[in-house]
């Protein structure tokens, strides 16, 4: 590596005209998410009994899950394939991951009827149900990505706790918690990244099997036996141009010089996955014969070409183009296609593909469904924002000699 | 030879005739124990069980309508709703249009009527699953008719609520349904029917002509009526060509063909004459039933005019010639039928001028 | 670190893969209750009977704690105007059809819960809050539901319905064979016992098939040959026989393949004794071993 760089709190003003978009946005989300535990489901979305999963599903988990995979790619790629080279971005992938799943738990939590009994999952299993595993696994992939973030809150706080006034008295009890996790926790570390990779590959996939038994309701485009496949591929393929766009916009944000060299090398990987993940999607389409469903102009067939065009072809072509890969606008619409290839891919399975057996009126989300959408999406960029502005996250010219440290993930090895 | 040919015959014919019947019982391929309570019945005791477990074919309520109980009060089962009185004597007589007795008591064997409880359990829960229970044998047998002519099927067309004190003295009382007639049915005496066939609209039929002058029993052609045809309050003309012209065609396909003309034309027609089909009838011919030359089919076969097919018995020994309305006068009695019928075509006017000359038949008749 | 490391390393390996283990003979027999007796209970609904009288919804009513109203309300036909669907206060409801070839003889179709043998809530709900009963019933438990609607997602019929209205303890509703009420005890179910016509007959789900085909092959103009329910996702406690084709009466065209079909043997081929989360586990671990141990070499 040329340059030197060590992640750092980043030091910038917190409030500009977008954060207060943002903050307006979340506090209009909190609003209705208030409504729901107040009035019930009903009065806030336009949930019924035909349409008993909308964008809360559809968007907030499905969606998120996917957007979220950059944590697993990029803690594979740095820490099990060991290309240090990509380590800068080992932990703005991993805060967002542990954000975007916080949110997938908290969108999960509002959409469920009886929020209270959520912990019956871990009670009353049923082995059977592709969501109790996508459940497990998403709760239990939450905790090992905090587990995997203590060493960023080590490394800040170790010898640093300051709580304010009476929680003062903790202080020093704090601090050991935090020595004691220091000592101890990088020994099992190559456990969680081990164990964060693979429960992502389970519940990626199994995402993909969570409409499967719904037959018949779902449009056959769709409806595919190697839909876990198809999951988990587009979840890799999409790791990384989220972790491209999330590098791009928050160090323009925060007025950074931005990390091409690391972008461009790790832009390199997407076009082949991302053909991969097309080989897949046509071999199924061939072989299922459902290319029949596209001579029909319906809203189904419209959004499947969309997806495919926009979010896989046209991407795919771009990053197997060196002029695209050293091009920071052109990596970034690229990324952008892909990651709402994606995000479309979800939100057609899991919303536009499904038709009740008895439909009298059409699923369109409601105000509140979408207010609070918006504003999960208005906090996590929010909660972004703080945390790398507190915590060590996002990599800066050094600015003076570093000890080794002890664990890849704390930071950087030269 | 020829008689020791028809005894073999009849001997044979009487053979397998016997063989049949027995084979029609005794050796069917069911266990007797099956109908018969006992090992050894006989045609003086069947011992025959009331509820065989399969559907037998004949049914034998051997009573007229009006020996019939009049009303019946099915109780069995009341309780949201009270008991329904039941004008058993009123449907027994309605019921002659349409299946007679057994359409209802579609099982009894010999001996006394049975009642639906005789054989259909009050238990919904029953081993027995193939027969329906009381409760489906009673509202099956009503609802069947009742719920396509009413277009109601609401419970209080035939209960009162349990609860309605107002109403259990109107409905449950049996006396109050007591002398329910149907009103009585007026015979039209012909009907003229405009039907949608452009060319031809008008079909003209004479009721009274086929009820009285031709002979048929009502239920002749009333035999399927359902009580739709009169009460269904939403009836409205059948527009397939085939269920209007069921009715006629019954008897008249053969003479229709493919002819509209037979009934349709393009005003009302007048009565059916005999004449009209070149045959007028004259003499004894005019009091005679159609039955009596035409057979006793509901099909009235067609004759020619030759007096042999119907006469087949006449034989100028026996042929007496007063029956054609005229007596021959002793001279012209004697003489052989060629000598005035030339070449024997009686339906033709015979001949006077092989004798006389200048006389025609019938102007000079040849007696009285 | 090396050593040290790669020591700790091999320690919690061991570990992990005996948790592992645990977990998956645990989950190898959870507690999702589905019995399929050989001598379980349906109903048969025999459309060309049903007068659509609609007692059998005043009757579900009054057995499942819901104000049924008024007797009378239910002779008004004027509701067939349009197709309705099971409500969380209706579980069951009528609906007419008119056939156009024999428009004066409509046939009604009661819909509710099918109560399947193979049912695809049972299997895909997170909690396993649905079980199928000894006499062929699926009932649903409140206190384990979590009310992630994912039954509803799953049921082919559209039968789960949801109290949307309720911010608290909202409940999955449907037709449970009177299972709490009535069945449990060996009773009827209270349609069946009102219905006048005996168009429900309740009894031995193999005896009702019999009978089924019986009442075919006896009337052969009167019934359409198909039994809906018999082969329909694996087979279902409650029987229909038509007039008309079934799809006719809005009943939805199933394959004979159970519901949860595919997505269960999936679910199962993936986590077959955990062998393959595992055998994953074990690949990356070694991928990430063999990656360090180069790199520990090329630093020393």
């Amino acid at each position: 590596m040329s340059e030197l760089s060590e992640p750092r709190p980043v030091n910038h003003k917190f409030l500009t005209p977008g954060v207060i978009v943002l903050l307006i946005l979340a506090a209009n989300g909190l609003i209705w998410v208030f409504l729901r535990f107040i009035l019930g489901i009903g009065a806030v979305t336009n949930l019924n009994n035909e349409f008993p999963w909308g964008i809360w599903i559809g968007i907030d988990v499905a969606a998120g899950v996917a957007l979220a995979a950059g944590g697993f790619t990029t803690s594979a790629l740095a820490h099990i394939f060991h290309r240090e080279h990509f380590h800068d971005i080992v932990r703005p992938a991993l805060l967002t991951a542990m954000l975007g799943y916080t949110f997938v738990a908290l969108g999960v939590f509002i959409d469920l009827g009886r929020y209270y009994s959520i912990w019956h999952m871990f009670i009353y299993w049923n082995g059977n149900s592709v969501l109790f595993e996508v459940g497990v696994c998403v709760l239990t992939y939450v905790t090992v990505l905090y587990i995997e973030f203590i060493p960023i809150v080590t490394e800040r706080f170790v010898g640093r706790v300051d709580l304010p006034g009476l929680w003062a008295r903790f202080n020093r009890a704090l601090d050991k918690v935090l020595r004691f996790l220091d000592r101890n926790i990088n020994r099992a570390m190559f456990f969680f990244i081990i164990a964060g990779v693979v429960l992502s590959c389970l519940h990626q996939s199994s995402l993909g099997t969570l409409m499967m038994i719904a037959g018949q309701k779902i449009h056959p485009l769709w409806q595919s036996p190697i839909s876990p496949l198809l999951f988990l591929i587009s979840a890799i393929s999409v790791g990384f141009p989220m972790v491209i766009m999330e590098s791009i916009i928050s160090h323009r944000s925060f007025g950074l010089k931005d990390e091409m060299d690391v972008l461009s090398s790790l832009a390199r990987f997407i076009g082949p996955l991302l053909g991969v993940y097309l080989a897949f999607k046509m071999g199924d389409m061939v072989i299922r014969e459902t290319f029949v469903y596209l001579t029909e102009f319906t809203l189904e067939s419209v959004l499947w070409i969309i997806e495919v065009l926009i979010g896989v072809i046209i991407p795919l072509r771009m990053f197997l183009w060196d002029k695209v890969l050293q091009s920071k606008p052109l990596i970034f619409a690229a990324s952008l296609m892909v990651i709402f290839g994606v995000f479309l891919n979800r939100f057609n399975v899991f919303i536009v593909a499904y038709t009740p057996s008895y439909m009298t009126t059409k699923y369109w989300p409601s105000i509140g469904e979408i207010s609070v959408t918006l504003g999960f999406i208005a906090i996590e960029v929010l909660l972004y924002r703080i945390f790398v502005m507190i915590f060590p996250v996002i990599a800066q010219p050094m600015r003076r000699p570093q000890v080794k440290t002890k664990y890849a993930i704390r930071g950087i090895i030269r | 030879m020829k008689p020791l040919l028809i005894i073999t015959f009849i001997t044979l014919v009487s053979a397998s005739l016997w063989g049949q019947t027995t084979k029609h019982h005794a050796s069917m391929p069911i266990k007797c124990s099956k109908c018969h309570t006992c090992n050894n019945p006989t045609y003086l005791d069947p011992c025959l069980k009331v509820c065989p477990d399969f559907k037998r074919a004949g049914v034998s309520v051997r009573h007229t309508a009006d020996e019939a109980p009049e009303i019946i009060k099915i109780d069995t089962l009341a309780n949201v709703y009270q008991a329904s009185i039941f004008t058993h004597k009123l449907h027994a007589e309605m019921s002659a249009m349409s299946g007679g007795c057994s359409l209802c008591h579609h099982h009894n064997p010999p001996g006394p009527i049975l009642q639906c409880s005789d054989c259909h359990q009050a238990k919904i829960l029953r081993d027995d699953l193939t027969k329906p229970g009381l409760k489906g044998a009673y509202h099956q047998q009503c609802l069947n008719c009742h719920k396509s002519w009413s277009h109601a099927n609401n419970c209080e067309v035939c209960h009162a609520r349990q609860t309605d004190a107002e109403q259990t003295a109107s409905t449950a009382d049996k006396e109050a349904f007591k002398g329910k007639e149907h009103p009585e049915v007026t015979e039209p005496e012909k009907k003229v029917y405009q039907t949608g066939f452009e060319s031809l609209p008008v079909v003209t039929f004479y009721h009274d002509d086929h009820a009285h002058r031709f002979g048929y029993e009502c239920v002749d052609c009333h035999k399927n009526e359902s009580c739709r045809r009169c009460h269904d309050t939403l009836a409205k003309p059948s527009e397939f060509k085939e269920d209007v012209h069921e009715p006629c065609m019954a008897c008249h396909a053969e003479a229709v063909e493919n002819k509209c003309t037979v009934c349709h034309a393009k005003t009302e027609q007048g009565r059916f004459e005999h004449a009209n089909v070149g045959w007028p009838l004259e003499s004894y011919h005019q009091t005679l039933h159609c039955q009596s030359c035409h057979g006793v089919d509901k099909t009235f076969n067609k004759l020619n005019s030759n007096c042999k097919s119907c006469h087949k018995d006449w034989t100028p020994d026996n042929f007496n010639h007063t029956v054609t309305g005229l007596r021959l006068d002793e001279v012209h009695a004697s003489f052989d039928c060629k000598l005035c019928h030339e070449n024997r075509a009686f339906s033709e006017n015979a001949s006077c001028s092989n004798c006389h000359e200048g006389y025609t038949y019938p102007a000079q008749k040849p007696g009285n | 670190m090396g050593k040290q490391s790669r020591r700790d390393f091999l320690k919690t390996s061991g570990l992990i893969g005996a948790g592992l283990s645990g977990l998956s003979s645990k989950k190898a027999h959870s507690g999702v209750k589905k019995i399929i007796a050989d001598d379980r209970m349906g109903v048969l609904v025999d459309t060309t009977l049903c007068i659509g009288c609609r007692r059998c919804e005043y009757a579900c009513k009054g057995a499942h704690d819901i104000d049924p109203g008024r007797i009378e309300q239910y002779d008004d036909r004027s509701v067939f105007k349009e197709m309705r669907r099971p409500q969380y206060n209706a579980y069951t409801v009528v609906n007419e059809y008119t056939d156009p070839e024999n428009p004066d003889n409509p046939s009604n179709v009661k819909v509710q819960c099918m109560h399947c043998d193979h049912p695809a809530c049972l299997s895909a709900c997170i909690v396993g809050a649905f079980s199928k009963e000894e006499n062929g019933a699926v009932i649903w438990d409140e206190g384990k539901c979590i009310g992630c609607r994912y039954c509803m997602i799953a049921c082919p019929f559209q039968i789960p319905q949801f109290e949307y209205h309720k911010a608290l303890e909202p409940e999955i509703r449907k037709c449970d064979l009177c299972w709490e009420s009535r069945t449990k005890d060996g009773g009827v179910p209270a349609c069946v016992e009102i219905c006048p016509m005996e168009a429900l007959v309740y009894g031995k789900r193999y005896e009702l098939l019999q009978l089924a085909h019986e009442r075919i092959e006896k009337n052969p103009e009167r019934y359409l040959d198909h039994v809906y329910g018999e082969n329909e996702v694996g087979g279902t406690s409650w029987l229909y026989l038509a007039a008309q084709d079934f799809t006719k009466l809005d009943f939805p065209q199933l394959s004979d393949e159970p519901a949860p079909g595919a997505s269960e043997k999936l679910q199962h081929a993936i986590f077959s004794y955990f062998i393959p989360p595992a055998s994953l586990f074990a690949l990356l671990g070694g991928i990430m071993w063999i990656n360090r141990k180069q790199n520990t070499t090329e630093e020393e």
